[in-house]
Order: C-alpha cells, then sequence, then structure tokens
C-alpha cells in the first residue's frame, strides 16, 4: 500500500474557525469530508497539503435536504447515498436521482458527499499515477510543468472531469453558496468551472462549498452513463437530462472534457438537434482507457438514447 | 450438476467445512504482511525510470548516512548471481536479483534499503544517485527479431547448476547461449506428414491471433519476511504456491544448504500460477536480513506488483489448418511468437505447453508447432491458470469457428468429430485413462440448448464453445510428493504435507482424503502443511499437481498407517487382519463386532506393546513413475525443446459454452449464460471444485472481456485496479458448473486436475460466442467494448 504523506491533521468544530482557518492557510491545507476522492490522490502524491481539515464533525448542519420556498437546499456534506433515499430528489429531480444511484458503488456513495463529488479533480490516464510512475514522464501541465504528456504542444490541459452529480445538477440549473471569511455568495453551479484541466475550479483556495440550491420545481428527467464494468467505474461518458413542465430544459455531457458540456435548449426539436452537436462539438483526446473517435460516437449514442427515453 | 455417482464414499465427493474457513473469515488466519516480528526492518527497492539503459554509478551514501537506515545494498554488491524460473542445461539463467550493468525493463530494481520504518526506507531511496546512460529500447517482438534492432542480451554463460543438474544431468550439458536477433529460446514439435496433410485437405485457412499479458491480481499484495540466525539459518514467510523452487533458489543464491532454508506456513491469498518461482523481492529480503540479522519485511504495492512481478505471457499466434470437406481436420501449423520481456523465465517450457496441454484436445494426425521467445524491453512474462494453454486455445477455436462458417457445418458437430478418445495414446506415449471430454461437450450443449438456440437468427445474439485440457502436475523438478501420517495418543491423525494452501482448500481435500482411507470423523485429522522444516519433499501447487500428485502421496501415507494400525488391532483383539474393519474411529472385527479398539487405544498399543512405535506412516509417489534420470542414463525424460518423452499421467479437461448478446451501437456484451463441464476425475470435495470451476470461468470472463495489461513505451499503463479491470460481481452472469466425475484410475481415488482448464474453456467460449453475434472476427483478446463496436461499424459501412 502506497504511504500517505505527512500532513497536520485539523478538525475544527463550526464553520467559523474553518473558514477562518481557511483565510490563513488556505493554499496549504486541503478540505476533507467522504475523502473517496482525496485520499487516492494523497496516496498518489498528487496533492501534498501542510493541513487535512476533516470537516465531517462541523456543527452546522451541512447535511440535510431542506425544501425552502421554491428553492430546495442541499447540504455539501449530504452524502450520495442520502440522495439516493431522497423521496424529494426522486420525484423532482429523476436526473440526479439517477445520477447519484450510478455514482462509483454503493459503499462509496455512503462515504462520499456532494460537495466533494462536484469538487473533484479532472483525471487522465497521464496524471493519476503514483509519483514513481510519474518519474518516467515529463511533468506535465497539471502537474506544474511545460508541456502535455498525451499531446505534443497543447497549450491546456485536457484532463477530464468525471463527476456525475455536476452534469445532474447543471440539467437542473442548480446554483451553489460559496463562502469564505468575508461572507457567502450564490452562483450558477457553471461558473465555479474553468474549462482549465489544470486548475478546474474557479474558487479560491480559503473558499468553502457550503451548499446547492435547485429551483424547486417538478422536472422530467434522466441520466445514462457508459462504464466499462457495471460497477465502481468512472464514466467514459455519461449525460443527463431535465425538462421542465414547459418543455424547457438542458442536457448536459459529463465526462467530455475538463468541464461539464451544458445545452439548453427551449423546444423538443431543438433538443432533438442537441446530439448532433455533442458529438461535432467534443474535442477530446487520447487521456482515458477509450480512444477519442469512440468516446464520441458514445456520447452521440447515449445522448440520443436518453432523449428517446425521456421524452416518450 | 451432473449426477455424481456414489460410490460409497463416506468422507469424499461430500463438501465438509472448510478446516481454515472460520480463519480465514473471521480475519485471524495470517497472511504474509500480516505478521511483525520483534525488531523488523522494512525494505524498500528502488526501480529504474528507464526501459533500457546502462547504469554508469549508483551513489547510495547520503541514502546510508539517513537516520534509520540499516543497510543498502546494490547488483554490484550481490554480484552475478543469477536465477530464473525453469533453467535448463541449455538456457542458462540470465537474470540477477538487481541490475548490475544495465537495466532492461522500466521498474528493474537497481537499489535496495532496508530501514527501521518503511517511511524512512522509501525516504532513503529518493537519496540514492543513479546515473543512467539510456538506450534504445525495443517493445515490439516483431521489431526485435529485425537485423540491426537494439540487442537487450548478449553471450549468456552458465554460471551456476540448475535444479535439473543438481538431480543428475550431466553438468557437461550445459552451454552458453547467444540471444541472436533477441530470440531467447524456441521450441519446434512435428508430429505426421504435415505437407502431406494440408494437401489432403479440402480447405486451408491461415490467420494470425494476438493475445496480451493479463495479471494475476491476486488480492494480497506480494509480500515476505526474512528472518536469518547467526547460526546460518533463515526462516522465510513468503505468498507462495511451492516451496521447493522458493527455497533451491535462495539457497543457491545466499550459498547456504538448501535444509537451512524453512519456509514457514502462510496463508496465500491467491497465487494463480503467478507465486512458484523466486522473485527477486525476496531473495532481496533474505540477503538484506542475512546483513543485518535481523528480521525483515517487504510488502510491495500494488504498483509495484504490475511493475516488478511477471503477468501472464504475451503471444503472437500464427495457425495454419487444413480440414476436409466434412469437417475432419488434416493437418495444422501452429507458429508462436512468445514476447517474453526482459527475461526469458518460463518462456521453453510455455512454448511446449502450448502444444502439449492442448494436444489431448482434438485428434489432429498431422501437426507442426513452432515457437520463438523474443526479448523487448518490458516486464518479463509468467505462467498464469494453463500456461500457454489459453493463449494456444482462443486461437484454435476461434479458426475452427470460422471453418465451420466458411463450411457451413455446425459448430458442436465439428468438434465432437475430430475429439480424441478415451483409451487414446499421445504421440509422446502419454495415455488417456480417463477421457470424458466428449460428455462434457454434449452436457454443456444440451443445458444451454444448443440444438434449438444454434439455429436462431436473432442478430445479435451468439453462441461460443470453448474446451481444454491440461496436465495434471509434470515430470518437472521437484518431480515428486511425499507425505507423513502420524497417530497421537488421543486418536487423532496428523498429516505433514508439503501442500501449501493458496485459497483452495488444500487443507481440507488432504484431511478427506485421510479420514477416508482411515474412516476415522473428518474432525480428527489434522492438517499440518506447507512448511518446509516439517513437511516432506514435495512437488508443489503448479501445474496442477496437487492432488493428482500430492494427494496420492496422501493417500498413500494415510494406507500406511492402516496398515501399521491394523497389524497392532489383529495382536491386540487376537483376530486376523482379513477380520478387520476400520469403522468411525474404531477398528472393529468383522465376526465379532463387540471386539474392539480406538484408534486412541491403537496409539497406546504401539507405545506399551511395540516397543515404542507410535504408529506413523509414509507415502510418495513420483509425478510420472516411469521417467527417470540418473548418473547419465535417462528413461522418457521430456524434452522442452522437441516435445519428445512423457510429460503427465492424467490430464483434466473441460468444455464450455457462452451465449451473449451484444448491443450493436455501443459494442457492449451483456453474457446471458456460461455453462462450464469439467471433467476432473472424482470430486474429492464437490463445493471445491465447483469453485474452482467458477472462478477459473470469472477469470476467463476477464480475459475475454476486460483484461489486459497496457503499455506505453515499456511503461504499465494500467498498475491499478481502477485501470485494470477485473470483472466484478456486477458483470458475471449465472454460471453453470458441471462436473463429469469421470475416474481417473492412476489419481487419489480417481481424481485429477481441476480448474485450469475452465479459464481456457470460459475464454473461448465467450470470444466466439461474441463474435457469432456480430457476424465478425476479432482476432485479439480481450474483446473491448470498442474493439467490437470498431468491428460492427466496419461491417455496417462505418455509420457511426
Amino acid at each position: 500500500m502506497n504511504l500517505l504523506p505527512e500532513f497536520e491533521y485539523k478538525r475544527p468544530e463550526t464553520l467559523k474557525e474553518t473558514l477562518d482557518f481557511l483565510s490563513h492557510h488556505g493554499g496549504k491545507a486541503l478540505l476533507l469530508a467522504g475523502g473517496t476522492d482525496l485520499v487516492p490522490r494523497l496516496k498518489l502524491g498528487l496533492k501534498k497539503p501542510d493541513f487535512i481539515v476533516d470537516i465531517k464533525e462541523l456543527k452546522e448542519d451541512l447535511r440535510s435536504i431542506i425544501p425552502e420556498g421554491n428553492k430546495v437546499k442541499i447540504g455539501a456534506l449530504a452524502t450520495i447515498h442520502a440522495l439516493t433515499e431522497s423521496t424529494l430528489i426522486r420525484e423532482n429531480f429523476p436526473a440526479l436521482h439517477k445520477a447519484a444511484v450510478s455514482t462509483a458503488s454503493e459503499t462509496i456513495q455512503r462515504r462520499g458527499t456532494i460537495g466533494g463529488n462536484i469538487l473533484q479533480d479532472t483525471r487522465c490516464s497521464h496524471y493519476n499515477k503514483s509519483e514513481n510512475w510519474r518519474k518516467a514522464f515529463k511533468s506535465c501541465l497539471k502537474m506544474g510543468g511545460e508541456s502535455c504528456n498525451v499531446i505534443k504542444g497543447a497549450k491546456k490541459c485536457l484532463s477530464v472531469y468525471c463527476g456525475d452529480l455536476a452534469p445532474a445538477l447543471l440539467s437542473l440549473d442548480a446554483s451553489v453558496v460559496i463562502m469564505n471569511f468575508d461572507g457567502e455568495r450564490e452562483h450558477p453551479l457553471e461558473n465555479i468551472f474553468t474549462g482549465d484541466g489544470n486548475r478546474p475550479f474557479s474558487l479560491s483556495e480559503s473558499d468553502f462549498l457550503k451548499e446547492i440550491i435547485l429551483p424547486f420545481s417538478k422536472t422530467k428527467g434522466g441520466f445514462k452513463k457508459f462504464r466499462l464494468r457495471e460497477t465502481i467505474d468512472y464514466p467514459v461518458i455519461s449525460v443527463a437530462l431535465s425538462v421542465d413542465k414547459r418543455g424547457k430544459g438542458n442536457l448536459v455531457m459529463g465526462s467530455n472534457g475538463p468541464k461539464p458540456g451544458k445545452y439548453k435548449f427551449s423546444s423538443p426539436e431543438e433538443l432533438d438537434r442537441i446530439p448532433q452537436r455533442v458529438y461535432k462539438g467534443m474535442k477530446l483526446i487520447n487521456n482515458m482507457q477509450m480512444p477519442p473517435d469512440y468516446r464520441k460516437h458514445l456520447a452521440k449514442t447515449f445522448t440520443e438514447r436518453l432523449i428517446r427515453d425521456v421524452m416518450r | 450438476m451432473m449426477a455424481i455417482k456414489m460410490n460409497n464414499f463416506k468422507y469424499i465427493k461430500k463438501s465438509p467445512m472448510r478446516t481454515d474457513g472460520k480463519m480465514i473469515v473471521t480475519g485471524k488466519a495470517q497472511y504474509t504482511a500480516d505478521i511483525f516480528l520483534p525488531g523488523m526492518l522494512y525494505v524498500k527497492i528502488l526501480g529504474s525510470p528507464f526501459a533500457h539503459a546502462r547504469i554508469r554509478k549508483i551513489n547510495v551514501e547520503k541514502a546510508r548516512k539517513l537516520s534509520g537506515v540499516k543497510a543498502v545494498i546494490r547488483g554490484e554488491d550481490i554480484g552475478d548471481k543469477r536465477f530464473s524460473f525453469i533453467d535448463t542445461p541449455a538456457y542458462p539463467a540470465d537474470q540477477t536479483p538487481l541490475a548490475i550493468d544495465k537495466v532492461r525493463f522500466m521498474g528493474e530494481g537497481v537499489a535496495a534499503v532496508a530501514a527501521t520504518t518503511e517511511a524512512i526506507a522509501v525516504k532513503a531511496l529518493g537519496l540514492i544517485d543513479v546515473e543512467y546512460e539510456e538506450l534504445p529500447a525495443v517493445f515490439d517482438p516483431e521489431e526485435a527479431m529485425k537485423e540491426g534492432a537494439p540487442e537487450i542480451h548478449g553471450r549468456i554463460e552458465p554460471n551456476t547448476t540448475t535444479a535439473w543438474e543438481d538431480f543428475g544431468i550431466p553438468r557437461t550439458k550445459s552451454r552458453s547461449y547467444d540471444a541472436v536477433h533477441n530470440i531467447s529460446n524456441r521450441v519446434f514439435i512435428e508430429n505426421g506428414d504435415v505437407e502431406k496433410g494440408f494437401a489432403d485437405a479440402d480447405y486451408v485457412r491461415e490467420d494470425r491471433f494476438e493475445v496480451p499479458s493479463t495479471a494475476h491480481a491476486a488480492l494480497e499484495p506480494h509480500a515476505a519476511i526474512a528472518d536469518y540466525q547467526p547460526t546460518g539459518k533463515l526462516d522465510v514467510w513468503l505468498s507462495h504456491m511451492g516451496y521447493e523452487h522458493k527455497r533451491f533458489w535462495l539457497s543457491k543464491l545466499l550459498d547456504i544448504p538448501i535444509s537451512s532454508v524453512r519456509v514457514r506456513k502462510t496463508y496465500v491469498g491467491g497465487a494463480f500460477g503467478g507465486k512458484i518461482s523466486l522473485f527477486a523481492f525476496e531473495f532481496i529480503t533474505a540477503l538484506l536480513s542475512k546483513i543485518t540479522l535481523k528480521p525483515v519485511k517487504t510488502v510491495l504495492t500494488r504498483e509495484e506488483v504490475f511493475f516488478t512481478c511477471p503477468s501472464a505471457r504475451r503471444m503472437i499466434i500464427t495457425l495454419k489448418t487444413g480440414v476436409k470437406r466434412n469437417g475432419r481436420i488434416t493437418a495444422q501449423h501452429v507458429k508462436i511468437i512468445d514476447d517474453v520481456g526482459a527475461y526469458r523465465r518460463s518462456s521453453p517450457t510455455a512454448l511446449y505447453l502450448a502444444h502439449v496441454f492442448r494436444n489431448p484436445i482434438y485428434d489432429i494426425p498431422n501437426i507442426r508447432h513452432e515457437g520463438y521467445g523474443v526479448y523487448t524491453n518490458k516486464i518479463f512474462t509468467t505462467a498464469k491458470r494453463g500456461h500457454g494453454l489459453q493463449q494456444m486455445v482462443f486461437a484454435v477455436e476461434s479458426q475452427l469457428d470460422m471453418i465451420c462458417d466458411r463450411l457451413g457445418i455446425d459448430k458442436l458437430e465439428m468438434r465432437l468429430k475430430n475429439l480424441r478418445k478415451a483409451g487414446d495414446i499421445l504421440p509422446n506415449g502419454d495415455k488417456l485413462r480417463s477421457y470424458a471430454l466428449p460428455e462434457c461437450l454434449k452436457a454443456a450443449a444440451e443445458k444451454i440448448d444448443w440444438k434449438t438456440k444454434s439455429k436462431r437468427k436473432s442478430s445479435f445474439k451468439g453462441l461460443g464453445i470453448g474446451t481444454a485440457s491440461m496436465f495434471s502436475g509434470a515430470h518437472n523438478y521437484p518431480f515428486a510428493s511425499a507425505a507423513m501420517t502420524r497417530l497421537n495418543p488421543d486418536g487423532y491423525v496428523t498429516l505433514y504435507t508439503g501442500q501449501t494452501e493458496f485459497g483452495i482448500g488444500v487443507d481440507t481435500v488432504m484431511a478427506q482424503i485421510v479420514a477416508e482411507v482411515l474412516q476415522c470423523p473428518f474432525d480428527c485429522v489434522i492438517v499440518n502443511s506447507g512448511d518446509s522444516e516439517v513437511s516432506p519433499h514435495d512437488i508443489g501447487n503448479w501445474l496442477s499437481a496437487g492432488m493428482f500428485v500430492s494427494g496420492e502421496a496422501v493417500r498413500r501415507a494415510a494406507s500406511d498407517l492402516k496398515n501399521g494400525m491394523s497389524k497392532y488391532a489383529a495382536e491386540g483383539l487376537g483376530v486376523s487382519e482379513d477380520d478387520l474393519e476400520f469403522v468411525n474411529g474404531w477398528i472393529s472385527s468383522k465376526s465379532y463386532p463387540a471386539k474392539k479398539l480406538s484408534f486412541s487405544a491403537i496409539s497406546k498399543y504401539g507405545i506399551q506393546m511395540a516397543g515404542g512405535d507410535p504408529l506413523i506412516g509414509r507415502g510418495y509417489t513420483k509425478c510420472v513413475p516411469e521417467v527417470y534420470f540418473w548418473n547419465g542414463k535417462y528413461n522418457k525424460t521430456a524434452s522442452l525443446t522437441s516435445g519428445k518423452g512423457r510429460f503427465t499421467e492424467a490430464y483434466g479437461l473441460a468444455a464450455a459454452i457462452a451465449e451473449v448478446e451484444v448491443d450493436r451501437e455501443t459494442g457492449k456484451v451483456t453474457l446471458l449464460r456460461l455453462v462450464v463441464a469439467d471433467d476432473c476425475g472424482t470430486p474429492i470435495n464437490v463445493k471445491s471444485v465447483e469453485g474452482q470451476i467458477v472462478s477459473q470461468a470469472v477469470m476467463g470472463i476477464g480475459d475475454a472481456l476486460f483484461e489486459e495489461v497496457k503499455f506505453e513505451k515499456g511503461i504499465v499503463m494500467n498498475p491499478n485496479f481502477l485501470e485494470y479491470l477485473i470483472p466484478t460481481a456486477a458483470d458475471i452472469p449465472e454460471i453453470d458448473s458441471l462436473i463429469a466425475d469421470s475416474y481417473e484410475p492412476n489419481g487419489p481415488f480417481g481424481a485429477k486436475e481441476v480448474g485450469e482448464t475452465s479459464r481456457a474453456a470460459a475464454i473461448t467460449a465467450v470470444a466466439n460466442a461474441v463474435c457469432d453475434a456480430i457476424g465478425q472476427r476479432i482476432f485479439s483478446l480481450p474483446l473491448t467494448s470498442d474493439k467490437i463496436r470498431h468491428a460492427v461499424a466496419g461491417k455496417d459501412g462505418g455509420q457511426s
């Protein structure tokens, strides 16, 4: 087993204490919620924080799924399993329910949180490896180097965002509440994605994702992902679709590049044209287990299938 | 389940609870990684970041000075001590535990550290300064064979004797080896007249198949502990599948007597053919213990296992087959390129086994089998469940399906027409005394309803057949097994066997054999296994020798004890030995049932009345009794390069049929059903046999659809279980295991090999079913969804 690097372990009791700590040590600290994405990265030496801030036991309730007027608020520490169990989510946000059910495996769902799942780092076949493995290659863009080990001359890191929940949340026009020591603000979820695999999120090092907010209205929708095995695996491609009562909504691609791809539509006809746009618009490189052509083909196939299933 | 013939066994053909079951499921069983000795040091090994490079200089001074570091060694400190898996006089060992002058694969060890904690050992590796001169590398075996390709090995001079020489093959036979064009070894086997066979054929075709490396994926991490005593004694705890090979090489490399090496009993979390030969890290662990005189432990990370412990063989097989219009095979010409990687290891065996393992399946009158092992700058390769069998069977059975499609012959009929028969004698003299492969194939076909389903025209559903056969042990070092039994004063019987409990229930089945012979309660047998100091000579758990060879030795050791007990019981009871019967832990007179003695009483009688004889039984057997070599005399000794001589005494066999459905748009395969019928002779433990069949079928599903050790410029691209895809429970269909229950006259209670065949048969059945479903042939494993989708798109005219 790879050893964990040395770090100082902190367990703040309140959100305020956490934000205070982050405002002083933000660059050197990483938050530990479920740990399912963080711990493997630590063991691979991809992250070397001075501090691990365990936020599992914060006094504030950041675990609940609460309807509030025309909104549903989901605390960032709600587990993926809690999402799968929620009747509110199953009945109103089928895309999110299905995405949660198909995330990783049940053991990981019970540990992993919605906040951690949204903020999981991008992945690449040449990056998510041990320090020892990576020595055989040059330091890549994501490791702070000058060049990409997959594509010669690449200017931007194209590592892939593999989260399952974000595409579903984006299809529902979710927003997020970000806090730091100076206060809190609400942003559309898409605004936190930069599209640069090297630094996939626009959050600053002292920012804290507190909750996710969904407009409370019944939608129809779905989520499909293609994975190589029937459980555990990250998606080769994923797609989420949510449609409101007026026939408007979003189709969102996942595992398609450094950030999910959101396609807005306001009529079924417009929706039907999306698969072709998805196929034409995807620029993939050979940085995952399956070749780019096949991933593009799957994106189109799964988009068509999902539309057929949901709109039938 | 096929009906199991009842033969009035009391403990055999039953499924008693595993003797070690409670220990394992409660976490009490100690695997090597679980063992901690006082004052223990931890080892880390520094691997090369280059696939091919000259080592200019290794500076270890800074590492040595780090507090907590107790020893640092380099290749030059160990010297030119070479080892291999199966070395023969013709093929001298070509590998050193740590690289000396150059590294030949990425990850090859160049230096090792022993420190008081693992963290310090890791830190120390970072302080070792290695100066390399990178050399041009070659990764493709066909490129490596070309004129002007980088030379990976030059001339290899023998510098140590082999096990064969130690056992009597004259030293004069050993010679140096020139690896011209990077060819590490070759095989040429010919039976019949191949040219005439092809001339007689109505249809001839030639195809090329490729099988990549797959990993053993044993869940227990590779680990070793060594504790060298000042007296010159070495104790080791290893994760292994047979101690004779391990101690042979440890004694040779450390230059200490083989009897000074004690391999201790451990639980082993899976081996699958990958843990019989010595690993470099095991020797390094022992050496560091010898240097520091402290117990020393190495536990590899999963990535280190992928980097430095060999996976299964990579083969390119060109296959030419001739058939009559009616489907009878007239000739076959096989050409194999075995991409051995940086070191030769067991390639000479694998190339020969690729022929001789599958030899009992089809009666092919004219056959030529040639093969070349080729060095490349990748991690070397080794045996995995059916060493060379599954690669060969995949090629042969894939091509048979193509021939059937072309000639319009039913695929089941074609196979039944060409199978061998019980009683057949193979060209080398091996006799098929038990042979239920036709019955297996028919039973599997009936179970899956071949008759109806094979005529179905529904698109994207398919059926596929696979077959396999396998030795029940072979005439290789350590050649034979022995066992001992001991009667205790409380009536319990202790068995001493060198068999290693590596997860399959060896201890349980050996206890069943003893209980059956002595007709004593199963719980009264205590098994003491896998400890080289306590157990007698043993062939090990490889080449499927465990049951057939060691099981027979155990049966004989129990019979020997029974004879001794009968003698004293007759004396004690005053009846003749013919009048005695063993019933439920008692020995009684058939004529006067009231006259009886317990096992406990017999033990006490022996000690008191028979000069202190505590009653000890011994049994031994050779894998192939008629083979020997001694003082320059040989009898039927097998030749790896020409395929002459005797191989084994009994063959295990299996047939599998799979039904699949393919998603034509994505290429995703859904396995609807898999039936595996296995001819393992008598199933000593029915549940264990079913477990073997099902688990090996699952391994086969992995080979067929998911698994491949991928390389980019010599580095393993998927050295973890997220990227190296083992099928999960969610990917496994209903698997029917059928037991043919033939009777092998030379095996213990009629038993022989089980398991290895199921894997090979399942791989081919699944692969053929997929190709049947899509109407296209895919010539390489695994049949991943993108490959399938690509093949389907080709047929559809490339529409996305």
